[in-house]
């Protein structure tokens, strides 16, 4: 079995990423000429289709016979631009403010370095684009390309030598990007020379220029030598760009430039503004679905849609050769998942109730069968008798998940009754095994698919226990995803003014639904979400990060919210990725309102974060 | 900057000690020993000021610091060592790298580095702690970035994809973080062996059994007792790397093992970042326990080449 464990589209070429690429639903609205927001957390295939409407990208995948038909009916007449965002942008941010006292000179160089990145990637793009043909060869006809001469080529150059404020007049593109390369050493050079401010000085008698002006410039410039080109400008993981420049661009989605569209993306809560700036922005900024369409990325709050996270395994199965359906087959078959509960059918997974019921009582779960008994049900079999929709809502359809979730996880005491912890309890993950489980554990999201598929795939090829395969990629990676959380970083004047990080704030969050979840009190609709109302301001930069994390997921559908300018009124959940960590179910249920940290009973400042203490569990 | 070659640290005798008193009952170690041998050379100690933190006040009122010029303003530390650099030139120096934090020792480096005409040999000595268990919760991350300004990196037109080399260590969950981060086209993972096998256990849990690793054979074993092959691996890696990509050293676990890749990174400057996790308070380094030595000596020694 071949089973490829590269994980992220930053480091595939376009040509790799469009020979794999799943069309999600949204491809069309995405690839539009319109101004666009895609809108979620890291890890949701953002960059994946950016790359795929490079000019590379879509010269592969209109080399795909299955996507004749979509693609003939789309319009692509516009060069692409594709400015990435570089990993090491924030580090290095941060590191420049600390070294640079004074705030001006700290703009300057952190604009410097931004404007030549983003010029070398436009030069590079602008290359991607153009068609090269030999003169006894008709050249390749794609509206998003151009053909340009020599002369032409020299022209562009020269003219942007002089608007970019370069030292020296370029000829070519490879000279242009060499001497943007020159200058944004310049600018590095300024801070690792520090204390010398030799270099430092002369950045700072550099001209001080603005990217949009710049890009404008460029447009001129081809304009002068072909008439009638649109852009698409497609800004990636802008999340880590500098506040100003996310501002900016917002603000530019109004009016930019007529000739062209932007595009990039955003965190789900807007938190390149201040608290004033967002009230502004969200009455007098650009409008959604009037000057911006917005994409939303993100897993849905409730009732998400895992056909595209089915498609992305299916083509994993196939590239390791085996099968979606042996791959579920094989996770289906845990020993760890309550004999008789759940009944398996290609379009996910029924529940048993009536096995629940049993199981339930089997667990010991008291105060449950209690709830029944007071509602007729005297015995598992009684269930099948009840008839009418609200009856049936009331006993089996809400019910039978919150009993079931109980039957794996009940607090019961016994032995461990002095100890307040439920994950020294070592029971393992069997409610979360089994495909459609391990699907909700992803959330939906590209990268989560990735490593549990690989993790999974592995141990299918070496055919090892199925509850102790999953076991363990689910420790793993609900570990991982906790790390990534962790490591989005606070200032200093957050840590100081904070309450929480964004990883504590979460467990507390998580603790305290599942307390009551998994409590002595069996409740039929037991609250597993948050509606945020009058918040204490101390909470506010912990859950604006912990959205923005991806660790909780927003109901973005209420309210008309797509981008979230005030947290008053939110209603989140948390996400998936972390259910097993709280033991929480893979459903969404009544709001509980958030004002200040909820109290929970246990603490767990003694006990560990790793899960891996259920590796070998089965 | 300029090349180093690598000596016998046994061939070396310092004129010039430099260390710290700070938290870790092991931060005296090298002193101490400096002491019951005789050392007739100057001693520079920088004074964490750690108050009543774990083996802080045992360490501070240890009668052998009378010996010792005691700095508390780094500034001035720092200043203190660049003027006997001056004064006595050419100077051989020991540099006790134990219980420093990441970006004090860089700074330290980078100002040898700065004066390496006045010196004539370095020696770095580390003594590893004993085994404790480690603690498997996250921390909070302040920063996350370059360890000092100077290894913020440059741009090349033959690099465009990132290397990421990861000296593993003890801290729970922030290898694959800052993979999650930073998103490495390759990952390198070097994970110290040689000392107590338990340490070997743990750094494997606390790193998630390296499942972020491609490859296996991007996992490598060094051996923490031998920091001068540690050098020519790095150095080999970092050299092979640098020509494709560019180059991010991550150096968590043993102090040595960031030692080495300051050291690296000074030799190949600017193009080499070196980052850190900052999660520390302000007046103490890095890690929040106590350590205690464990009795091994672990040198290494270079020259700066003409």
């Amino acid at each position: 079995m071949r089973i490829n464990s590269s994980f992220n589209a930053r480091n595939a070429t376009p040509q790799q990423i469009a020979e794999t690429f799943v069309v999600p639903e949204y491809f069309e609205q995405v690839a539009a000429y319109n101004n666009l927001v895609l809108v979620g957390p890291r890890g949701l295939g953002k960059t994946t289709i950016m790359k795929v409407l490079t000019a590379s990208g879509l010269r592969f995948l209109h080399q795909r016979p299955d996507l004749n038909g979509l693609l003939s009916r789309m319009d692509f007449n516009y060069i692409p631009i594709y400015v990435p965002a570089e990993s090491i942008w924030r580090g290095n941010a941060q590191s420049i403010t600390g070294a640079l006292g004074e705030e001006h000179e700290r703009d300057h160089v952190l604009n410097g370095l931004f404007v030549d990145h983003c010029l070398h990637q436009l030069v590079t793009s602008f290359e991607d684009a153009i068609v090269h043909s030999e003169p006894d060869q008709p050249a390749e006809q794609c509206p998003w390309m151009i053909s340009l001469s020599e002369s032409d080529e020299k022209l562009i150059c020269n003219e942007c030598s002089a608007f970019w404020g370069l030292p020296r007049m370029q000829n070519s593109f490879v000279g242009l990007k060499l001497s943007l390369l020159q200058r944004s050493n310049e600018y590095r050079a300024s801070i690792s020379s520090l204390p010398d401010r030799t270099a430092l000085d002369r950045v700072l008698s550099y001209q001080k220029h603005d990217f949009l002006l710049m890009l404008k410039g460029f447009f001129d410039v081809v304009g002068s030598i072909r008439e009638g080109i649109r852009w698409s400008v497609c800004f990636d993981e802008m999340e880590i760009a500098p506040k100003r420049v996310l501002a900016q661009l917002y603000e530019n989605l109004r009016s930019f430039d007529q000739r062209a569209v932007l595009k990039f993306s955003l965190f789900p809560y807007i938190d390149f503004y201040s608290l004033e700036q967002r009230k502004s922005a969200s009455e007098r900024g650009p409008v959604d679905g009037q000057d911006f369409h917005t994409v939303i990325l993100a897993n849905k709050f409730a009732n998400p849609d895992y056909n595209l996270a089915r498609q992305l395994v299916s083509n994993e199965c196939a590239a390791a050769g085996t099968s979606l359906a042996d791959l579920s087959t094989y996770l289906n078959s845990s020993t760890s998942i309550n004999r008789g509960t759940r009944k398996f059918t290609g379009r996910g997974f029924e529940r048993n109730y009536v096995a629940i019921h049993e199981m339930a009582g089997q667990a010991g779960d008291k105060s449950y069968i209690d709830y029944m008994k007071k509602n007729g049900i005297q015995k598992a079999g009684d269930l099948d008798g009840v008839i009418g929709e609200k009856k049936r809502a009331q006993l089996i359809r809400k019910t039978a998940p919150i009993a079931e979730i109980r039957s794996y996880y009940l607090v019961k005491g016994g032995k461990n009754a002095d100890s307040n912890s439920r994950r020294t309890s070592s029971k393992g993950f069997g409610y979360y095994h089994g495909f459609d489980q391990i699907l909700c554990l992803t959330e939906g999201n590209p990268r989560a698919i990735k490593y549990y598929v690989t993790d999974l795939l592995r141990s299918f090829d070496r055919q090892e226990n199925s509850a102790v395969a999953q076991n363990r990629a689910i420790s793993r990676n609900v570990d991982r995803f906790r790390a990534l959380v962790s490591a989005h970083t606070f200032s200093i004047k957050v840590v100081n003014e904070q309450t929480h990080a964004p990883l504590q704030l979460v467990d507390i969050l998580g603790d305290a639904l599942s307390e009551v979840l998994l409590g002595p009190q069996f409740q039929p609709e037991p609250a597993l979400s948050y509606e945020v109302k009058g918040l204490n301001s101390r909470l506010n930069d912990a859950l604006v990060l912990a959205i923005n994390s991806g660790a909780l997921i927003v109901d973005q559908t209420s309210g008309g919210k797509q981008l979230i300018f005030d947290l008053e009124g939110c209603r989140f959940r948390l996400s998936h990725r972390l259910a097993p960590f709280y033991k929480l179910p893979t459903i969404t249920g009544q709001p509980r309102k958030l004002a200040g940290l909820p109290k929970t009973t246990g603490t767990y400042d003694t006990q560990p974060d790793l899960l891996s203490w259920a590796k070998n569990d089965v | 900057m300029c090349d180093v070659i690598l000596l016998d640290p046994k061939s070396t005798e310092s004129d010039l000690f430099i260390g710290c008193v700070g938290y870790e009952n092991r931060s005296l170690e090298a002193y101490k020993k400096n002491m019951a041998s005789d050392f007739v050379g100057h001693s520079l100690i920088f004074d964490y000021c750690s108050g009543d933190l774990l083996s802080y006040p045992e360490n501070r009122s240890n009668k052998l610091l009378n010996k010792a010029q005691l700095i508390e303003d780094f500034g001035n530390f720092i200043e203190a060592i660049s003027e006997y650099l001056s004064e006595n030139e050419p100077v051989s120096v020991q540099l006790d790298v134990t219980s420093f934090d990441r970006e004090k020792l860089a700074q330290i480096l980078k100002n040898l580095f700065d004066h390496s005409s006045q010196v004539a040999t370095v020696t770095i000595c580390y003594f590893p702690m004993a085994f404790s268990p480690p603690s498997h919760s996250l921390e909070i991350v302040r920063s996350f970035g370059p360890v000092i300004p100077a290894f913020i990196g440059e741009a090349s037109f033959s690099r465009d994809a990132l290397a990421l080399i990861i000296g593993a260590g003890y801290e729970y969950g922030r290898a694959v973080g800052a993979i999650d981060m930073l998103e490495p086209d390759r990952i390198y993972c070097m994970s110290p062996v040689g000392t107590d096998p338990r340490f070997e256990v743990e750094i494997e849990r606390n790193n998630l059994e390296f499942s972020f690793l491609d490859e296996d054979e991007l996992l490598q074993r060094y051996d923490l007792l031998r920091p001068e092959t540690l050098f020519y691996d790095m150095r080999r890696i970092v050299e092979f790397e640098n020509q494709e990509r560019n180059v991010l050293i991550l150096p968590m676990g043993p102090k040595i093992f960031a030692a080495v890749s300051i050291i690296l990174a000074l030799v190949l400057h600017p193009s080499i970042m070196v980052w850190r996790h900052s999660t520390a308070t302000t007046n103490a380094p890095s890690s929040t326990s106590d350590a205690i030595a464990s009795g091994a000596d672990i040198r290494m020694a270079f020259k700066f080449s003409d």
